[in-house]
């Protein structure tokens, strides 16, 4: 693909058409470890895919097959129905940003944006971006997320909120059909995770790319995702909005992985039988509801709105979160939980939803 | 990167460079040693291992190997203990005058060996120089440092070794300052003495530099004396201060016996392959240990 | 090993300045005698009294007027700048090509470099010279130039852990925004190195500005000869007048010995980063 002639086909400032993404039957093996096994994976165009999972899944490995920066050992990566899975980095028409951010550290802030709208004029001088093209750029995107002040300034001179803004725009100014994000809020405190996340959500509202984002915080991933990816061990577990995801979790892992406090999960003679936290109720004794199980409050954590309530009974552990208003109990009460029968999940014996 | 391609470019100025002027000449030289050559007449065809049978049968190769394997020898302290030592004190008291002195002792590294030479040359000058002018204060006759066999081969063997402590000492102060200073404060809090220090934290640290050093300053002195024995000496008096590398010199560029100058050459690298192969062996050893 | 910690402190610390001022003057001396040498008059050239009094700068006169100086200087000047030139861009980009473009190849190349060290010059110099005077480059800068790029590998071992050091997330974050890797090279990468870079060619300059054997085989004639080459034939021709030698000797020398002096912090701190504490 030619560089100039995406810069040609989107007028200036406007938005582009976010790119529809396919990996089909992807394998990505390290040694004898493979870090993706078999993910085939629909990203929607001009959607915020979230990839959640443990540290060690492979969420990593699959941002870097989309990228280009890895190839997989089998499979596919398909962008608008062309198979791009060798096509050369620079050659794809997307932009990542790096975990640490990767900022060029001798270069200004208004170098760094323009690094690449500058590589593309040296490229082609005819068609390429002018002078002129280039500073408006800069100063759109700057404007964009607030570095305008910042622009003549090196990284090293910056706060990471800072930092993070500028690894943003140096990604957007070329208005890429992809924007590839990796763990973008894990370097920052987490006071500023909340604006950031506002940010990456207003980009991509403006942008309308198609967004992936890797992160291992399931509660990012749940706030920020129109479409949640959840992944183990190199696998695709679960796929879909995270309502869905959140609702109907596919297994065990991702019952437990998403949502917090996770989900209580007890074995049963078919397998297992699962409820949220949010979804049992507490009794003093006795108790309604199609699931009881009863036990001892073992500790009480006041979350603000209400408390989360650990309790113990023979076979380990379970939450149950109380709400304000409702009759709190206390460590050392005898309680059971009631659940209804609609608000269980149930597993077979590999894990897997049972549906009904 | 995953760029597969488009190597080649980048490595070929370095691979061609050390095939060129490194591999190939010695692959050449190897060839050359089995030939009749001098350079002033075209190759007169194989003669097999005369060479290498004519540098054995006088007895001025072996006394120039000889005289290489005992000045190495008589460096060794002068490449590990010395250094060693004036990097730790340099290193226990950072500050102003550890820069002042450090920059002192490493001037030999860097001053050419010719003017080196020269300024020995003169103070060692049998008639006035400062070196028998001291002498005599102390009643003692002058010396003819570098015309006589005695004292000849010290001189230079004393003039490469602080060349060899500079060096050195350059190598220990890079090793040291990889040391954390956390440590040391750790250390001396626990009420650890400076010696306890140097024995138990530096120690360890130095240990397999120190081998490293001993290794090097074997293949590098040598080659350091060169430039004095060029100089100073050729090889003389009596070829007490000959070595094998002077003697390649000599049989090459003023016998004109390129034949015989190859054939030592082989030589020589035959005596660094097997130091190689033992260090590596060391070194495999070293690791498997850890 | 050490005896002071019994001592007293002010003892110890006295004992410490004698040891390295002792060993700091050993270490010096030739060249600090030839530089107070060389403001003596030619009556006090022997004299064992160290300070040059009275002062002159005749023998710095002489040697101007009767050596070329500057023409000596200029050779070994564009002979030591070409070597380090050309073996920074050798190493340069083969330290790229090892850590980016190649990984696989970085045991074996930088084998081959270690081995490439190890070789005693001397036993391989007569198919170098065969060579050189084939190729017509005798007593030219060429010949004085060329050969000695053989010895990069030192500067491709200190400059490739460099270039590792550079974060791998930097280099690919400049070729996904679509530079080509000689790009990446230029403006990611070479920036990063830069203060390396400057230590290791002062180091290959040094060296090759003190480099005998070579000049001496290749460019012996005076007004193509190196600086060493015109001192040890000053020091062969005129071997009586020392005031004269001793100023030509710093002349040649004094420039070197400062530039490293400066430089020796940052030559020191490429030596630890490149692992080169053996």
């Amino acid at each position: 693909m030619n560089p100039s002639s995406i810069v040609a086909a989107k007028p200036n400032g406007s938005a582009v058409n976010g790119a529809e993404l396919e990996l089909s039957g992807l394998r990505r093996q390290f040694g004898g470890v493979a870090a993706l096994d078999r993910v085939d994976l629909r990203i929607k165009p001009e959607s915020l895919t979230v990839v959640v999972g443990p540290s060690g899944c492979g969420k990593s490995t699959l941002l870097r097959v989309l990228a280009g920066l890895d190839r997989p050992t089998e499979g596919r990566v398909m962008s608008d129905g062309v198979d791009v899975t060798l096509s050369p980095l620079g050659a794809r028409d997307l932009a990542m940003v790096f975990q640490d951010y990767a900022l060029f550290p001798h270069m200004t802030v208004a170098g760094n944006i323009s690094f690449g709208l500058r590589l593309e004029r040296r490229h082609d001088r005819r068609n390429g971006p002018s002078r002129e093209f280039i500073d408006r750029e800069v100063s759109r995107v700057a404007q964009l997320l607030n570095l305008e002040s910042l622009l003549r300034r090196r990284p090293a001179q910056l706060s990471g909120g800072q930092r993070q803004r500028v690894a943003l725009a140096r990604a957007i100014v070329r208005q890429p059909r992809v924007l590839l994000l990796d763990e973008p809020m894990s370097a920052l405190d987490v006071g500023l995770r909340a604006t950031a996340r506002t940010e990456i959500l207003r980009i991509h509202r403006e942008l309308r790319s198609t967004l992936v984002l890797v992160t291992h915080d399931q509660h990012e991933a749940l706030t920020m995702a129109t479409d949640l990816v959840v992944m183990d061990a190199g696998r695709v577990l679960q796929a879909g909005p995270p309502e869905d995801v959140y609702r109907r979790p596919a297994n065990e892992f991702v019952a437990r992985f998403v949502g917090s406090p996770a989900m209580n999960l007890r074995p049963t003679d078919a397998g297992s039988v699962g409820w949220r936290p949010t979804d049992g109720r507490l009794y003093p004794r006795g108790g309604e509801g199609d699931l009881v199980l009863t036990g001892v409050v073992e500790r009480c954590e006041y979350t603000g709105s209400g408390q989360e309530v650990v309790c113990r009974d023979a076979h380990g552990t379970f939450t149950v979160v109380q709400q304000q208003g409702e009759e709190w109990v206390r460590p050392g009460d005898d309680v059971s939980v009631g659940v209804r029968q609609s608000a269980l999940h149930r597993f077979d014996l590999f894990g897997d939803r049972i549906d009904g | 990167m995953t760029q597969k391609a488009g190597w080649r470019p980048y490595l070929a100025p370095l691979i061609l460079a050390l095939a060129v002027w490194v591999y190939g000449p010695a692959v050449f030289t190897a060839v050359l040693s089995v030939m009749k050559w001098n350079l002033t007449t075209p190759p007169s065809g194989l003669v097999g291992l005369d060479n290498y049978a004519s540098l054995f049968r006088h007895p001025e190769f072996a006394r120039a190997a000889g005289q290489t394997i005992l000045s190495a020898l008589a460096l060794l302290p002068f490449a590990t203990i010395i250094p060693l030592v004036l990097a730790v004190m340099l290193w226990q008291r950072p500050g102003r005058a550890s820069v002042v002195y450090r920059a002192l002792l490493f001037v030999p590294v860097v001053v050419a060996p010719v003017a080196v030479a020269t300024a020995w040359k003169f103070l060692l000058n049998p008639l006035q120089g400062l070196m028998n002018r001291i002498l005599e204060v102390f009643g003692i006759p002058p010396v003819n440092w570098l015309g006589d066999p005695g004292t000849a081969l010290l001189v230079l063997v004393a003039i490469t070794a602080a060349k060899v402590v500079a060096f050195n000492l350059v190598l220990y102060t890079a090793t040291l300052s990889g040391i954390d200073r956390a440590l040391v404060s750790a250390a001396e809090l626990e009420g650890a003495t400076r010696w306890e220090i140097s024995r138990f934290i530096v120690g360890p640290h130095v240990a397999r530099t120190t081998v490293v050093l001993a290794l090097l300053s074997v293949v590098l002195a040598g080659q350091w004396t060169f430039t004095s024995v060029s100089v100073l000496t050729q090889g003389g008096p009596d070829g007490v201060t000959d070595s094998v590398y002077y003697r390649i010199y000599a049989l090459g560029f003023q016998f004109f016996d390129t034949g015989a100058a190859s054939a030592a050459g082989v030589l020589v690298l035959l005596a660094f392959a097997v130091l190689a192969t033992a260090w590596s062996v060391v070194r495999r050893s070293r690791r498997a240990s850890h | 090993m050490h005896p002071t910690d019994r001592l007293r402190p002010a003892v110890a610390h006295a004992l410490w300045h004698l040891v390295l001022a002792g060993a700091s003057l050993a270490m010096a001396f030739p060249m600090l005698w030839s530089l107070l040498t060389s403001f003596k008059g030619p009556q006090d050239v022997f004299s064992p009294s160290p300070l040059p009094w009275p002062a002159t700068l005749d023998n710095y006169a002489a040697v101007l007027s009767s050596w070329p100086v500057g023409m000596l200087v200029g050779n070994t000047f564009i002979m030591s700048a070409g070597v380090a030139a050309g073996q920074l861009v050798i190493a340069v980009l083969a330290g790229f090509a090892l850590v980016v473009l190649a990984p696989r190849m970085r045991p074996a190349v930088l084998s081959a470099c270690t081995i490439a060290l190890a070789v005693p010059p001397q036993a391989i110099i007569i198919p170098q010279f065969l060579l050189t005077t084939r190729l017509g480059w005798q007593n030219s800068e060429l010949g004085l130039i060329v050969p000695q790029l053989g010895t990069s590998a030192l500067a491709v071992l200190l400059l490739v852990e460099h270039v590792a050091a550079v974060p791998a997330a930097q280099i690919e974050a400049a070729a996904l925004q679509g530079a080509r890797p000689i790009e990446t090279l230029w403006h990611v990468v070479l920036p990063a190195i830069r203060p390396a870079i400057l230590a290791v060619g002062i180091l290959v300059f040094i060296t090759t500005w003190n480099e005998y054997l070579w000049p001496l085989l290749i460019a012996p004639r005076s007004h193509d000869a190196t600086v060493q080459i015109g001192l040890a034939q000053f020091q062969g021709e005129g071997g009586t007048d020392y005031g004269a030698l001793m100023a030509a000797s710093v002349l040649t020398s004094l420039p070197i010995v400062v530039v490293y002096i400066i430089a020796s912090r940052r030559i020191i701190d490429s030596f630890i980063k490149a692992g080169l504490r053996p």
